[in-house]
């Protein structure tokens, strides 16, 4: 009797695919099983975020918030990691994790930035896309820092394209190797300043090319009725014209239209379940985050898509007699070489004259600089690898002259009419993969569902340090031919993990002794299970990477049901 | 602009897209705190008549109209280190102090032009507790509704990016926000 209440149980919840997470990957993940026709079970940890509907702040005029969208400092001292992100305020705070609800232990200084609910970051997320180039693949190989890419850039080349024609990507083409051209939407263009710095900057230093960003606004209408762009760039509250990608606003919408999408939220994936005897796992546990009932549900194939360091940490919890230091660890580099993007310099710069010159709406973008150190004829002894640059030129308002000397009627006209030019960007540097940057589980600081917390112990070292001195000089100097003036460069000196670009720690390889993932993202020992997620990165390089992850974890897919048809998996 | 005007403008804007009305149910949440209760709320109209002095009122309205001493009472309550608020108060102690010693008279029922000619001595003199004063009175005057939609163009729906376009005469900041 009890076996067959059992079985009916596990018929219930079996399926043919699960993919942990809704995010980024996960959405993508959920996109291509349905529309394989796969039963899928997407399982998210936080809670509901329904496209548009639940958007409560999208459409709220700045001076109706309570604090005029500021932050409070008793928020802030609840929540010292997460408001430390530039997208937090009244509008937005919604969306990050509560500091905390969610801890673990920064062995060295980490800001772990989350959004648990369906989507996740892909909300709140910046939306600049660009390829990985052919350098990229091979820098690990070249300068012996990292594994070696199992797969190159032809490998990947049409899943980025796959991927952008649904996703909706804006841009140029610039016939630019760092960043090869994909299938784009019209771009978005630079105003006055910014086509001056371009021109003057680009003509002494030829090898620096500043290009409008490529971003995941949709300059046409996209697909079942997305955008276009309105171009409010209040994008981080989400929404409500479907004017960039989102999990909310393009995959999730495109698996559920199938039918075949079951999506369980509050559903925190407590470990996988790996059965000795088939070799492979079964299925995976999962903690109701309310009720903290336990319940198993179970597929033939389990694409991990949890954030690259919650997606490390389900494999690490999730132990069996074959794999004590979690499952496919056999070659101990799990939860080793975290990266994350060197955001520590920032620059600001005025510009003198075009006055006659100015814009119009709110552009979701700015100019972006890629590459351009050790690459091609340049050559750094200092450090390895490069960083790419985004930024802006605006004109400033009140803000900029708020407590400058003058009274009455004059100052107020002044502070009304729009100012100077204003020069902003921030570099981001790639990070070299290193063995002792890593996290680990914690079995004696338990969180409220009574799972382990994360160790993390990370921290820049003398390249990334390098790195910034050779931008400190860069940035100034490129602005200085362009005639720009009061020109500061400044260390944040900022924790890695601000970048929210974390990647690294169940790395793709050849070698399973040496890295967890083959080149499909599939676990080496474990083949019904794929992490399609940051994690699996063996590098980062120097573009911002959701692109690729939706690249790769589409080809994965791609991979996982032919694997399937061939009864391999 | 109340709820039904944001649905038919959302409405115009997104070519009849329907957009459920839980989006907005947002919009209902945030009341105005309790001004009243602010701490050192007998504080406000002094406040207030400092900021109109900064940005009174021209073809556009000035602090005063846009409640600018309600602003900065809730700012120290709520979105400033514990440390600044208590060296703004004792700082506008000292400041009404030295009027009173200047002209024998408090700030509030002295003519309009000992109050300029007061701020102006602290405004030239950089006066610290004046200065810092005057980026909250600035801040919270083109943060409101009136410095937003009147002293600053405010586009609420742009529709569209144009980047490189001459400037019209007469044009005001774009009023920005995030």
């Amino acid at each position: 009797m009890s076996v067959n209440i059992n079985n009916v149980a596990k018929k219930k919840n079996t399926y043919d695919a699960i993919v942990v997470g809704s995010g980024m990957s996960g959405g993508w993940a959920a996109k291509e099983f349905c529309e394989k026709k796969m039963k899928t079970l997407v399982l998210e940890r936080g809670g509901r975020y329904n496209h548009i509907e639940d958007y409560t702040t999208s459409m709220v005029d700045p001076w109706k918030f309570p604090h005029r969208n500021n932050m409070t400092e008793a928020e802030k001292e609840a929540n010292p990691i997460q408001s430390k992100c530039y997208a937090w305020n009244e509008g937005t705070k919604h969306l990050f994790v509560k500091d905390q609800e969610h801890p673990y232990q920064q062995v060295k200084p980490f800001d772990w930035v989350r959004g648990y609910h369906v989507g996740g970051k892909s909300i709140m997320w910046a939306r600049q896309c660009y390829r990985l180039g052919e350098h990229d693949f091979r820098s690990n190989s070249e300068d012996g820092h990292g594994n070696e890419w199992p797969i190159g850039y032809q490998d990947l080349a049409p899943w980025y394209s796959y991927v952008e024609r649904f996703a909706g990507i804006s841009g140029n083409r610039d016939g630019l190797p760092q960043i090869p051209d994909g299938e784009f939407l019209p771009p978005m263009e630079l105003n006055a300043a910014e086509k001056h710095f371009k021109q003057k900057s680009e003509a002494r230093f030829p090898n620096r090319k500043i290009i409008i960003g490529r971003t995941a606004n949709h300059t046409a209408p996209v697909g079942e009725g997305r955008g276009p762009c309105r171009y409010r760039h209040l994008c981080h509250r989400g929404c409500p014209f479907s004017g960039y990608f989102s999990s909310n606003s393009a995959t999730l919408p495109a698996a559920e239209r199938t039918g075949k999408l079951t999506l369980k939220t509050d559903s925190i994936v407590h470990s996988i379940i790996y059965d000795e005897k088939l070799g492979k796992a079964t299925g995976v546990r999962v903690i109701d985050a309310l009720t903290k009932e336990t319940t198993e549900y179970y597929a033939k194939v389990i694409f991990v898509c949890a954030a690259t360091l919650n997606s490390t940490w389900l494999l690490l919890n999730s132990t069996s007699n074959r794999f004590q230091n979690g499952l496919g660890n056999d070659g101990g580099v799990l939860g080793h070489y975290l990266v994350d993007h060197n955001y520590r310099v920032r620059v600001s710069a005025k510009l003198d004259g075009f006055l006659d010159r100015f814009y119009s709406g709110r552009r979701p973008n700015g100019f972006y600089i890629p590459r351009f150190r050790n690459f091609g004829s340049d050559k750094q002894k200092d450090f390895l690898r490069g960083y790419a640059t985004y930024g802006e030129c605006t004109r400033s308002n009140w803000s900029a002259e708020a407590t400058s000397e003058g009274l009455g009627a004059d100052f107020k006209k002044m502070l009304s009419e729009p100012g100077g030019w204003n020069f902003f960007a921030v570099a981001q540097g790639e990070m070299l993969p290193h063995f002792d940057n890593k996290v680990s589980l914690n079995h004696d600081k338990k969180d409220q569902w009574g799972l382990p917390t994360l160790d993390i112990d990370c921290e820049w070292k003398a390249n990334e340090d390098a790195m910034v001195k050779d931008i400190m000089k860069t940035l100034p100097e490129m602005l200085e031919v362009a005639g720009f003036k009061d020109i500061y460069a400044w260390d944040s000196h900022q924790a890695p993990g601000l970048g929210i670009h974390e990647m690294g720690t169940c790395r793709m390889g050849k070698d399973p002794k040496t890295s967890m993932l083959n080149g499909w993202n599939q676990v080496h020992t474990v083949k019904n299970v794929f992490v399609t997620d940051g994690s699996s990165l063996p590098s980062q390089g120097s573009q911002n990477p959701s692109v690729t992850f939706m690249a790769l974890t589409a080809r994965a897919v791609d991979y996982a049901m032919k694997e399937m048809k061939k009864r391999n998996i | 602009m109340n709820r039904r005007e944001i649905l038919q403008r959302l409405a115009v804007i997104s070519g009849g897209m329907i957009i459920a009305p839980s989006a907005l149910t947002a919009l209902d949440h945030w009341k105005n705190p309790a001004l009243a209760l602010l701490p050192n709320a007998e504080k406000a109209p002094l406040l207030a008549e400092m900021a109109d002095i900064i940005i009174p009122t021209t073809d556009t309205p000035g602090a005063k109209a846009a409640q600018v001493d309600q602003y900065i009472l809730l700012m120290l309550k709520d979105c400033t280190p514990a440390a600044e608020v208590a060296k703004f108060w004792s700082g506008l102690q000292a400041f009404e102090d030295n009027f009173q010693k200047q002209y024998g008279t408090t700030f509030l029922v002295a003519s309009a032009d000992k109050r300029l000619e007061y701020l102006q001595k602290l405004d030239k003199g950089r006066d610290p507790f004046f200065v810092g004063f005057k980026g909250l009175a600035v801040a919270g005057y083109f943060t409101s509704e009136i410095g937003m939609t009147q002293a600053q163009a405010y586009l609420p729906l742009p529709g569209t990016y144009e980047a490189d376009i001459p400037l019209k005469p007469g044009q005001k900041s774009w009023a920005d926000y995030f």
